[in-house]
């Protein structure tokens, strides 16, 4: 047995397979979810020389797969990853029936997660930049269902991304074969150039975000979120790659400074952009773009330890985004899209007093607010920060105030006196979303508390990029 | 192929992407994007078998079907207009493909020495007047159709550009499914609006 089969040809078969059952809608989810959860448990305990014992028979595996030439690899080194990107799905499938989103949903989410699992297997990695081009194509019929027009920021999307594949994919021509040649090379500079160009565009990072807030106004929040959750963890994984693999590249002068620069800067963007807005489907853009200004921080920091705080944010900044894109999505459905800006939001904490508390409470999560699950990543992340200079410690300031001013704004129109009239029409929040709500809550809190349950599990994922893990 | 008559097919290709650029005449757009991947095939035989190099124009008039069968079922398209008018929108994006034609022509010979040694002349100022026409296209207009022709165009230049360096199987089969890809997600975008959503 082939692991590259397993992990990306077996989901990709089941997702294509359940297209024609996109209209049973029960059937759809539990095949994903069941097929989900088993990769995700396999690829769990699978053991590093990759053979199982089980019921007396001994499965050997092995980790490549050749087609025409290229290779898919996952190696035991992958494995966490891969499981981890499994449980995701299975996360954002359960209660994907209870929102009108697109019916080809739970298929496509399992199509989606084996190529982004593909993206980080194959080989030459460059080869990962077409897939996804493919993996936005794909993305098309979820952001933008039928029966409403294509934004703005749909049309971008797609732009960027075909911009991004190009840059990235010339990069890789231009560098085959000069791997380990100096820095100072013009060959060497040009490559660079279209590398961190074309990572920029794909990973939005500012000033080339403006899609991200733009979509979030045009899409399902449950569907925004899960697709921009995907993306982004993988995302900073290809990064690794390529900065793990080059080392032209590392030696770039200033190339971490300028990481954690940008990192910070995306920060304080994000933060102070969020304090301003009105439309909570814009805002989760921002909340994104300070993640992924997180991200690049701990990668800038990467020779200092940064990675091991990277490992740490993973999961909560995943169930961050599950809970801020669960309580939106009921309010915006509850609402029939006039719930979500203001001032149709006043008074709302009243009327569904669990889902506005969810709503802050993951921002305030996302934000590394004491005892929540993003906080202690995040506190390594700022204790780390001015080693490269305290100055960087202002775009922290800026992007966390801004965040806090928005959360405070929130508070304070969901707590408003509603309009009486617009109290008298909607219904509460049922049963089942309290009960969701209020254990993805709790979990969170948990992680923020005990973080040593779960979180260093995660560090096992960046432990392949040796070059870049602190010198001893 | 003589070089003259390579840069006879250049321009004739540029003149296409151009074409797509100023008009707004869907009927007009789809046989001058059927052209423009006629004249990209015929660049590309220069430097690689056309038993290979068919597959490009097979899904390149794939491509333009595609889109043409999508708007001939909306019924959208109009009869052609002979007598041209242009509106000052149309001057300008005009002004400027043609601005952005001359610099390619005049900086290609340079880059090409400094950037890509192995691309020859007319293949690199075409792929290139098809990059820069199609990010032209791109941040000028916001009508998904034309978005997506301008994605094409890009697209288009970018694998001749690409393919005079390198070939590989894997790839061309990958650019084949993103610029299909690309082309139903066009057709679905403009579509969708006439369909109700099914759930």
């Amino acid at each position: 047995m082939i692991t590259p089969v397993l992990f990306i040809l077996f989901p990709l078969a089941v997702g294509v397979a359940l297209m024609p059952l996109a209209r049973k809608p029960k059937a759809s989810v539990a095949i994903v979810c069941v097929a989900s959860m088993l990769l995700a448990a396999l690829a769990l305990f699978m053991p590093d020389d990759l053979v199982i014992q089980f019921a007396g028979r001994r499965f050997v595996f092995s980790e490549t797969l050749s087609v025409l030439g290229r290779q898919l690899t996952v190696g035991p080194e992958d494995l966490t990853l891969v499981a981890w990107l499994f449980v995701l799905n299975t996360l954002w499938n359960l209660p994907s029936r209870s929102f009108k989103i697109s019916m080809w949903f739970n298929a496509l989410s399992l199509i989606l997660t084996s190529l982004w699992i593909a993206v980080l297997a194959v080989e030459p990695f460059l080869y990962a930049a077409l897939i996804i081009e493919i993996i936005a194509l794909l993305s098309v019929p979820l952001l933008s269902p039928r029966g409403a027009r294509a934004g703005p920021g749909l049309l971008r999307y797609l732009i960027f991304e075909t911009l991004g594949m190009s840059m990235i994919l010339l990069s890789g021509l231009m560098l085959s074969g000069i791997e380990t040649a100096p820095s100072a090379s013009p060959l060497i500079l040009r490559a660079s150039m279209l590398i961190v160009f074309g990572l920029a565009i794909a990973m939005a990072i500012f000033p080339l975000h403006m899609w991200i807030p733009m979509l979030g106004k045009e899409s399902h929040p449950w569907v925004y979120t899960f697709l921009l959750g995907m993306s982004q963890t993988i995302l900073v994984v290809f990064l690794l790659v390529f900065l793990d693999r080059y080392a032209w590249l590392r030696g770039l002068p200033g190339m971490f400074q300028s990481l954690s620069l940008t990192g910070v800067i995306m920060i304080a963007v994000g933060g102070v952009f969020a304090a301003f807005q009105k439309d909570l489907r814009r805002v989760f853009g921002y909340v994104f773009l300070a993640e992924t200004g997180y991200a690049v921080l701990a990668v800038g920091l990467s020779q200092k330890g940064g990675l091991n705080d990277l490992a740490l944010l993973m999961m909560p900044r995943a169930l961050g985004y599950w809970l801020w894109g669960y309580a939106l999505s009921n309010l915006q459905e509850k609402g029939q899209g006039n719930l979500v800006e203001w001032p149709a939001l006043a008074g709302e904490y009243l009327r569904n007093p669990w889902i506005s508390a969810a709503l802050v409470f993951s921002l305030l999560s996302l934000s590394g607010t004491p005892l929540l699950a993003s906080f202690p990543g995040k506190r390594l992340l700022w204790f780390l920060t001015p080693t490269q200079g305290l100055s960087l410690l202002v775009g922290f300031a800026m992007g966390v105030g801004g965040m806090v001013v928005f959360i405070l704004r929130l508070i304070r129109v969901l707590i408003q006196v509603p309009d009486e009239e617009t109290y008298a029409d909607k219904g509460p929040e049922s049963v089942g979303t309290r009960v969701l709500l209020i254990a993805m809550m709790a979990l969170m809190a948990l992680l923020g508390t005990f973080p040593f349950l779960v979180l260093p599990y995660f560090t096992q994922i960046f432990s392949q990029f040796t070059q870049l893990l602190p010198l001893p | 192929m003589s070089t003259s008559l390579q840069m006879v097919i250049v321009y004739t290709c540029l003149l296409m992407a151009l074409i797509n650029l100023v008009r707004r005449q869907w009927l007009v757009n789809m046989g001058a994007l059927a052209l423009q991947y006629g004249m990209v095939f015929l660049l590309l035989i220069t430097f690689r078998n056309p038993s290979l190099g068919i597959i490009k124009l097979l899904v390149g008039l794939m491509v333009t079907l595609v889109l043409y069968l999508t708007l001939v079922s909306l019924g959208t398209l109009q009869p052609l207009q002979y007598i041209f008018r242009f509106s000052l929108g149309e001057i300008f994006r005009g002004l400027a493909g043609i601005f952005m034609i001359i610099a390619v022509t005049l900086f290609t010979p340079g880059l090409r020495t400094e950037v890509f040694p192995l691309t020859s002349l007319p293949v690199l100022t075409a792929s290139l007047g098809l990059v820069i026409l199609g990010l032209l296209q791109l941040g000028m207009i916001t009508e998904p159709l034309y978005v997506i022709i301008g994605l094409l165009t890009f697209l288009s230049g970018f694998e001749l550009l690409y393919g005079s360096m390198e070939f590989s199987t894997v790839l061309e089969a990958l650019f084949a499914a993103v610029n299909l890809g690309l082309a139903l997600v066009g057709a679905y975008i403009i579509v969708k609006d006439e369909e109700p959503e099914t759930r």
